[in-house]
């Protein structure tokens, strides 16, 4: 109970937190408005904005005086197969092959990260190396840099063929026909059944 | 208004074949979801927002009732079969119902818990029915101002009652809040951090935040968490009914459960947890056979699985007559009622009677059938159970990828998503509560109108929160629910007792 390390979680939250007030008082400084009564749109923003700075320092207290909990090992390759299988998703349907391709991908890496096969060292690894710089390309490609779309478009295409590796590993062809299979019940009963909009690739166009 | 009569009224509502019909469906679901673990019935409804927003309002919310209580009942099988309590309101069953369950009387434990939310969750329907008018009478002299001061109330007691630590309670809440800023602000037109990306223009999607922090935080906080083994189910042995000596052991939990869930529930106080440990420890107390309590007591199953549906049932007097959610589901409930256009508070109970008597009445009817479904056919319920996890938290993704692309078809919502589950499975590695998030996205922007409101109508003077009497207790409430944590650290150490 009386740990008194200092722990690098308390310290990242508070980073974090000050780093987002920072952020809505960068954005609320380029803000022009006009006059007006009572209290404008900036005043909110401002009032959270000091909100989150004090709680940073409230995080930066815990960290030092050991107040999160004790926590157990994690294995980070499940981890990074879930978050690979929905970068993969994101891909599928940012490149137009549509919603059922995308569910066949997502339930076949989710179902692989939950399997008590141990996940082989060499995809995790490369999974979350693909993940790290996919994040890294969006910031780019937010902040306008070229050839950032390209860049994404390599890693997401990179992502896929892990995770397809992957999931070739012993149950990975049921769990692939199992996520088609749900994809298609679940397009077919919400697309046109209940009229809700998903993306549709040419696999949905035979339907 | 004479309550008999909207009840009568609710009742011919409630009735509606298509209504019934949307009740099934709701504890149906509402069950399967609370057994099945990974899914409560926040994420549930938080799913089928976008599914029903072209369906009739009343059925909807009637549906979106219906999971709430169902999922109460279903968390218990879960938490006395699995000993893995489903939300934090079961942990006080799991801790007598398994130890039931191991030595053969799983039956009786799933017994006396479906009568026992059947009786707490009538009681508590009956408090809604009575409590509610008198409430509505007491809001209608609610200026924005005071409205400001109870969301106030409302944040301080959500976060720093959910989980132990008032400053990760709030660090929650606070993430919640900046999150609801972005988007354009609706009296002034100026979009707020959104940094010129298209898509964030409308803010952040309920949906979208709701199913990343229920749905992919858990599933990457189970999936980091797999190799440390998987819970065994206990099969239920022995006979189902309950003998007349369990009958008489259980009968005064109920009520006392009943007595301390509806209040606690009722007041914005948040969190099913705290009346479930206190009819845990006033059972422990009272009973006469105290040495079977932790080895498998009924009382102990009673008591806490009472006030866990009465408090739930609680839960929607602030929700129905101020517009005020304390909890997860009642605020994933909320956003149904938004999505329809419809504010719940003074003005929806005099314009839309026929929905909230109809919703109040259809739980009447929901928890007749929650008791035919659970009593019966528990054993079926159970076999929810043997879906293997891989699949299980497979298609739930898979729903919840679903449920973000219907709110807005656009890969950026994806992204969102991922990212937001990212910080849902932070959240829960770090022990930080999840529910405040959510208030804090859906009650924020309102309560910034209502402050924007109040003084607009006041010339900017900002004393109006201060010179209004309720605005004021309201307020001075609230500081002091924020500072006593930090002062007693007396909740904390309760809970601990507890373990």
């Amino acid at each position: 109970m009386t740990r008194r390390r200092l722990d690098p979680a308390g310290l990242v939250a508070a980073a974090g937190l000050f780093a987002l007030a920072v952020l809505i008082v960068v954005d609320m400084e380029r803000m022009q408005i006009a006059p007006f009564y009572g209290i404008g749109p900036k005043a909110m923003p401002y009032a959270i904005a000091i909100g989150l700075a004090f709680l940073g320092l409230g995080n930066l207290a815990l960290a030092f005086t050991g107040g999160f909990p004790e926590r157990d090992s994690m294995d980070l390759k499940r981890v990074a197969l879930i978050l690979g299988g929905v970068v993969g998703m994101i891909g599928i349907v940012a490149f137009g092959f549509g919603f059922i391709a995308a569910s066949m991908v997502l339930f076949a890496s989710v179902a692989r990260a939950f399997e008590e096969q141990p996940v082989p060292p060499l995809a995790g690894f490369g999974l979350m190396v693909s993940i790290g710089l996919l994040v890294v390309g969006l910031i780019l490609s937010l902040a306008g840099v070229a050839f950032a779309g390209i860049l994404i478009r390599v890693l997401v295409l990179a992502s896929i063929a892990l995770i397809g590796w992957t999931l070739l590993s012993r149950n990975g062809a049921r769990n692939l026909a199992i996520g088609l299979a749900l994809g298609l019940v679940a397009y077919l009963l919400f697309a046109k059944l209940l009229a809700l909009t998903l993306p549709v690739g040419p696999l949905e166009q035979l339907l | 208004m004479d309550t008999f009569a909207s009840l009568a009224q609710g009742l011919s509502v409630a009735t509606q074949p298509m209504n019934l019909l949307f009740a099934l469906v709701g504890v149906l679901l509402g069950t399967a979801v609370g057994v099945l673990p990974g899914i409560g019935p926040a994420l549930t409804v938080a799913l089928l927002l976008p599914i029903t927003f072209k369906l009739d309002p009343a059925g909807s919310i009637i549906m979106f009732a219906g999971i709430y209580y169902g999922g109460m009942y279903g968390g218990s099988t879960t938490a006395i079969l699995l000993n893995t309590p489903g939300e934090s309101a079961s942990l006080a069953t799991a801790l007598e119902g398994n130890k039931m369950a191991k030595a053969g009387r799983g039956g009786p434990a799933l017994a006396t818990s479906a009568i026992g939310s059947f009786v707490a969750g009538t009681i508590a329907t009956l408090g809604i029915a009575f409590l509610a008018p008198v409430l509505v009478e007491l809001a209608i002299r609610f200026g924005p101002e005071d409205y400001f001061a109870l969301m106030v109330l409302a944040f301080v007691t959500v976060s720093a009652t959910f989980g132990d630590s008032p400053v990760r309670g709030l660090t929650s809440l606070f993430l919640g809040l900046f999150l609801g800023l972005v988007g354009i602000d609706l009296l002034t037109g100026q979009a707020r951090l959104t940094f010129g990306v298209p898509e964030l223009l409308d803010g952040v999607e309920i949906t979208t935040l709701a199913v990343a922090v229920f749905a992919m935080g858990e599933a990457l906080y189970v999936a980091s968490r797999r190799h440390h083994g998987e819970e065994k189910i206990e099969p239920v042995r022995g006979s189902l009914w309950m003998t007349k000596e369990d009958w008489k052991r259980s009968w005064k939990p109920w009520l006392r459960g009943a007595a301390f869930g509806f209040p606690i529930g009722a007041l914005p106080a948040g969190g099913a947890e705290i009346p479930t440990f206190m009819s845990y420890s006033t059972e422990k107390r009272l009973t006469k056979y105290p040495e079977e309590f932790g080895r498998g007591a009924i009382e102990g199953v009673a008591g806490p699985e009472a006030a866990n549906n009465a408090s739930a049932a609680g839960t929607l007097v602030p929700l129905l007559t101020l517009g005020l959610p304390t909890s997860a589901t009642a605020a994933m409930m909320l956003a149904g009622f938004q999505q329809y256009g419809l504010n719940p508070g003074p003005l929806l109970f005099a314009e839309k009677p026929d929905i909230v008597w109809g919703l109040i009445a259809s739980l009447f009817i929901a928890n007749a059938m929650l008791l035919v479904l659970n009593l019966p056919l528990v054993g079926l319920w159970v076999r929810l159970l043997a879906i293997p996890q891989p699949w299980l938290y497979a298609g739930i993704l898979v729903f919840a990828a679903m449920g973000t692309i219907a709110a807005n078809p656009s890969p950026v919502e994806l992204i969102m998503l991922s990212v937001f589950g990212v910080l849902g499975f932070l959240m829960r590695r770090f022990d930080y509560p999840i529910a405040p998030v959510v208030v804090g996205l859906i009650l924020g922007p309102v309560a910034e109108s209502q402050l924007r409101r109040a003084l607009q109508i006041n010339l900017g003077d900002p004393w109006v929160l201060v010179t209004s009497p309720i605005a004021a207790t309201l307020l001075a409430i609230a500081f002091l629910a924020l500072v006593a944590p930090f002062v007693l650290r007396g909740l904390g150490q309760f809970k601990a007792s507890e373990d």
